[in-house]
């Protein structure tokens, strides 16, 4: 009984998606973007076994005048891309036209779904069973797409500079490990008298993330060093945008947010990322207005007392107590700022 | 409670999508005296904070204009909500007081982006009082309706914002934050 009637709820679904697909072949502008709305989510989240069957007619949208119907494409290969990454092949050089879209509200939406898809891809690239061509035919794409959004940090339009900031902060994530300190946390370490933590369930949780260590070794294109390399070069690369004197100051902030970031996950980066943070505080850039230097000044603060209670900044606290007085905090204040168990060890 | 709500009422009415939300750990109300405000939940309908205050003394509290705010707040939406237990993401959120932009850049600060979608954060300075709160709303509907005009507002906000404190002589703290 119940089969029967999840054939017919099927069979409706179907109907219903070939029905919204040739209404939205024959309308256009939003009217065309909200079709496209429920046909990907009937697609993916009711009856995926129709995504080989309507793919194509989703995807031949790609190219269409509406600026939002381009951004429901993007948000369909987003969405494929985590749910159902064999289909990564089919959209993966879409994107890739959506990165370098004429419109820069579909640019920026595109670099998004990008920062998205670059870990899904890495996390598929190492779980799957597909053809090797297949997966270098995704990789080689997905090169192609980081490079281009990678000169996207010139672009002369500031929200295509933030939207690569963010991108970028993701490559740099993924493609850099994360040392093991004695104070981060590890399964080894799980206490055996809490029943209600249990590993197995943590290690399937875990799967799902991407770390460099579970890179397959059957794939020739794909090399962990390289990787690592490149990784360290858009540090940099980031590093030389955070210190340009020319800079807005929103975009200032957004690389300030993400050297944090990196420096938290990933301690290697954090004594370059303080050098950075102090730097900038002796020599804001000049084009800043008050407000705008008020703005970045209480932006630097929360970023260091957020790093300052990292574990991950144990061995730069002195120079980062250095910084907070600096910008104005008294010894009682930054004290309070540091966890308790970490305030012994001040030098 | 006063200022957002203030806003939120005045921009709804200029047909922006818009929602407003607390940030601290209760909702707080002045009560009879300085060291004994009213406390509530955030959740806790305005209908019921209102019948509340009205049980407590409604000739102190209708004088002093919370069950006038409180009425005009339960015509907009049924209760307070607190910012942090959101799941709701925005383009633009504003705030009225340095110490609430604070506590939403803290708590963007404090967690990982997983969408990657960046939301401007803008802080316009107003004094928690009824006259203040309806000059704050005129200003943070005409400071919207110059983003809504812009058709890139990621490439304008700096510009934008840096023209709009000129003309209202009032203090912008702004920065950007990701989903």
């Amino acid at each position: 009984m119940a089969s029967k009637y999840h054939q017919s709820a099927q069979a409706n679904a179907q109907a219903q998606l070939v029905q919204w697909i040739n209404d939205a072949g024959l309308s256009e502008g939003t009217k065309r973007a909200n079709l496209l709305r429920k046909i990907m989510e009937v697609m993916i989240h009711q009856a995926p076994q129709t995504i080989p069957m309507y793919i194509e007619n989703v995807l031949s949208f790609v190219s269409d005048k509406s600026t939002d119907v381009k951004k429901q494409v993007v948000a369909f290969i987003e969405e494929l891309s985590k749910q159902f990454p064999e289909y990564l092949p089919k959209i993966i050089g879409q994107l890739q036209m959506l990165v370098i879209d004429s419109v820069i509200a579909v640019q920026k939406r595109a670099i998004q779904a990008a920062s998205i898809a670059y870990r899904n891809v890495l996390i598929w690239l190492c779980k799957s069973n597909a053809e090797i061509q297949e997966m270098q035919h995704v990789w080689e794409h997905l090169n192609k797409l980081k490079l281009l959004i990678l000169n996207m940090i010139d672009s002369e339009n500031e929200g295509i500079r933030t939207h690569s900031i963010k991108f970028l902060e993701e490559v740099v994530l993924l493609q850099s490990s994360s040392e093991d300190t004695e104070d981060e946390f590890s399964l080894d370490k799980l206490p055996a008298h809490l029943p209600f933590l249990k590993r197995h369930a943590l290690e399937e949780e875990a799967d799902g993330e991407f770390a460099l260590d579970k890179l397959p070794a059957h794939l020739p294109f794909l090399k962990r060093h390289a990787l690592e390399e490149e990784a360290e070069h858009i540090f940099q690369l980031l590093l030389k945008f955070h210190n340009s004197q020319h800079i807005s100051s929103v975009n200032l902030m957004a690389c300030m947010t993400t050297l944090c970031l990196l420096a938290k996950l990933r301690p290697k980066f954090m004594p370059r990322v303080v050098q950075a943070l102090g730097d900038l505080h002796t020599t804001l850039p000049p084009t800043l207005s008050q407000s705008q230097v008020n703005s970045v000044r209480k932006h630097l603060k929360m970023l260091l007392l957020n790093l300052i209670k990292h574990p991950s900044s144990n061995d730069m606290l002195p120079n980062l107590t250095q910084l907070l007085a600096d910008i104005g905090m008294t010894p009682q204040e930054i004290n309070k700022a540091v966890p308790k168990d970490r305030r012994n060890k001040r030098v | 409670m006063n200022r957002s709500m203030e806003a939120h009422a005045f921009l709804v009415k200029k047909g922006f999508k818009v929602k407003s939300y607390g940030t601290g750990e209760k909702v707080k109300l002045p009560g009879i005296s300085a060291d004994r405000p009213n406390c509530y939940e955030f959740g806790v309908p305005y209908d019921d904070i209102y019948n509340d205050l009205l049980e407590k003394d409604k000739a102190y509290y209708t004088q002093n204009g919370l069950l006038h705010m409180l009425d005009r707040n339960r015509r907009i939406k049924p209760y307070p909500e607190k910012f942090q237990v959101s799941a709701e993401r925005f383009d633009v959120i504003i705030t009225c007081e340095e110490r609430v932009y604070d506590q939403v850049i803290e708590w963007f600060g404090s967690r990982r982006s997983v969408y990657n979608q960046p939301v401007h954060v803008i802080n316009l300075d107003i004094q928690d009082n009824h006259e203040e709160a309806t000059i704050g709303a005129f200003l943070i509907s005409d400071m919207v309706t110059k983003m809504a005009q812009s058709d890139d507002l990621d490439n304008d906000i700096d510009e934008l914002l840096h023209d709009f404190e000129a003309k209202c002589q009032r203090p912008i703290l702004n920065c950007i934050m990701f989903y």
